[in-house]
């Protein structure tokens, strides 16, 4: 087995030898390089496979990704200022936070930090025990929101805000971003 | 004056949306751009992906084709960047993952008269000239590895390689001559 490589080798080196005595002659050997081909089949099937994995891509993609993606789209497609589409997806992003952070139904004390709205927990006196229902503790959870100038932009101040609820009306576009 | 772009009525189906225009066009031009990117990768799971990537991103992109070369200029430049970005980022050499030599060789010009040199013709190996082959075009730099391909492979002329490559046809010819040396070079190297 080693003797016919040695062989095969040997035979590709005087092939070689006797072919390559003109300039030109490396040339028409690299050019026999068009022959390596995958075969019609893998042609035939390439394009199927791209709408696959295009459409695995688009199902891996979040939707924070592709609400940043779009934004940048928007913003290159009205031809704006480059910088813009950043701030824009930041300022997307900055909104989705406010409103995963403003849900209700958490009663954690959370330590208060510039710019994000403090929850501050008190407790009532429990309501009067009856004989149908006994004594509960009932949490009321307030919530205060930052000076106006550390609030997060385009939010306005209505008064449903001032109770830390953010109205579903709050979307501004993305020129008052 | 230019020739008009054959593809035109596809671009601006495909710009529009229409998402058939741009398969024909995946069609058409798969074959052309799967060699540039095999030839320069000899790796053809990496030849694969990059194909993916380079349609991927033609299609992200296609808005904003400008008309100002021809489509078939603009997606080869688009492939061309993606595959020399691909490779200088790429700091070792990957193992070759090679296609297979079409029979067709057989009945190629340069082929039989380039064995009609030789007395133990049919003994030559294929396989193993290919092997050597591309073992030498890897020991090129990408930039010489792009020329050779462009012109010796595809047969492109030096004017369209120029656009492409964004250089002077000077510098493509210059880059061409020190290619082929260099080729002969390491093929000199295997035969002693």
């Amino acid at each position: 087995m080693i003797e016919k490589v040695q062989k095969q080798t040997f035979i590709t080196a005087l092939f070689l030898e006797k072919v390559m005595k003109d300039p030109e002659d490396i040339q028409r050997l690299i050019r026999l390089k068009k022959y390596e081909t995958p075969g019609d089949e893998y042609f035939q099937t390439f394009l199927e496979d791209f709408k696959d994995r295009q459409r695995g891509e688009m199902l891996k993609q979040s939707a924070r990704g592709l609400l940043f993606e779009r934004v940048t789209m928007w913003f290159d497609e009205i031809n704006g200022p480059r910088w813009l589409a950043p701030v824009g997806a930041t300022a997307a992003a900055a909104i989705a936070f406010g409103i995963y952070t403003a849900r209700p139904a958490n009663s954690e004390k959370v330590t208060s930090v510039p710019g994000i709205a403090s929850i501050t927990e008190n407790r009532l006196p429990p309501a009067p025990a009856t004989a149908a229902t006994p004594p509960t503790a009932v949490d009321v959870i307030t919530l205060q929101l930052p000076r106006r100038d550390l609030r997060v932009p385009g939010l306005g101040s209505s008064p449903s805000e001032r109770q830390g609820i953010v109205p579903a009306s709050a979307r501004a576009t993305f020129r008052e971003l | 004056m230019r020739k008009p772009d054959p593809d035109l009525d596809l671009v601006d189906r495909a710009r529009s949306g229409d998402t058939r225009a741009f398969d024909e066009l995946v069609g058409k031009y798969t074959p052309k751009l799967y060699g540039l990117v095999y030839h320069m990768t000899s790796n053809r799971e990496d030849a694969n992906d990059l194909l993916q990537d380079v349609f991927a991103k033609a299609y992200r992109s296609i808005k904003r084709f400008q008309g100002k070369s021809s489509f078939y200029t603009w997606i080869y430049s688009i492939a061309t960047n993606m595959t020399l970005n691909f490779l200088k980022k790429r700091n070792r050499r990957r193992t070759m993952s090679l296609d297979d030599v079409d029979l067709a060789i057989e009945n190629d010009h340069d082929f039989i008269e380039a064995t009609s040199k030789s007395d133990p013709v049919r003994e030559a190996n294929i396989a193993e000239l290919q092997q050597r082959l591309n073992m030498a075009m890897q020991q090129l730099s990408v930039d010489h590895r792009a020329v050779v391909t462009m012109f010796d492979i595809q047969g492109m002329p030096h004017s369209e390689i120029s656009k492409i490559l964004g250089v002077s046809e000077g510098t493509v010819r210059s880059r061409l001559f020190y290619a082929h040396r260099l080729l002969q070079s390491h093929l000199e190297d295997f035969r002693k």
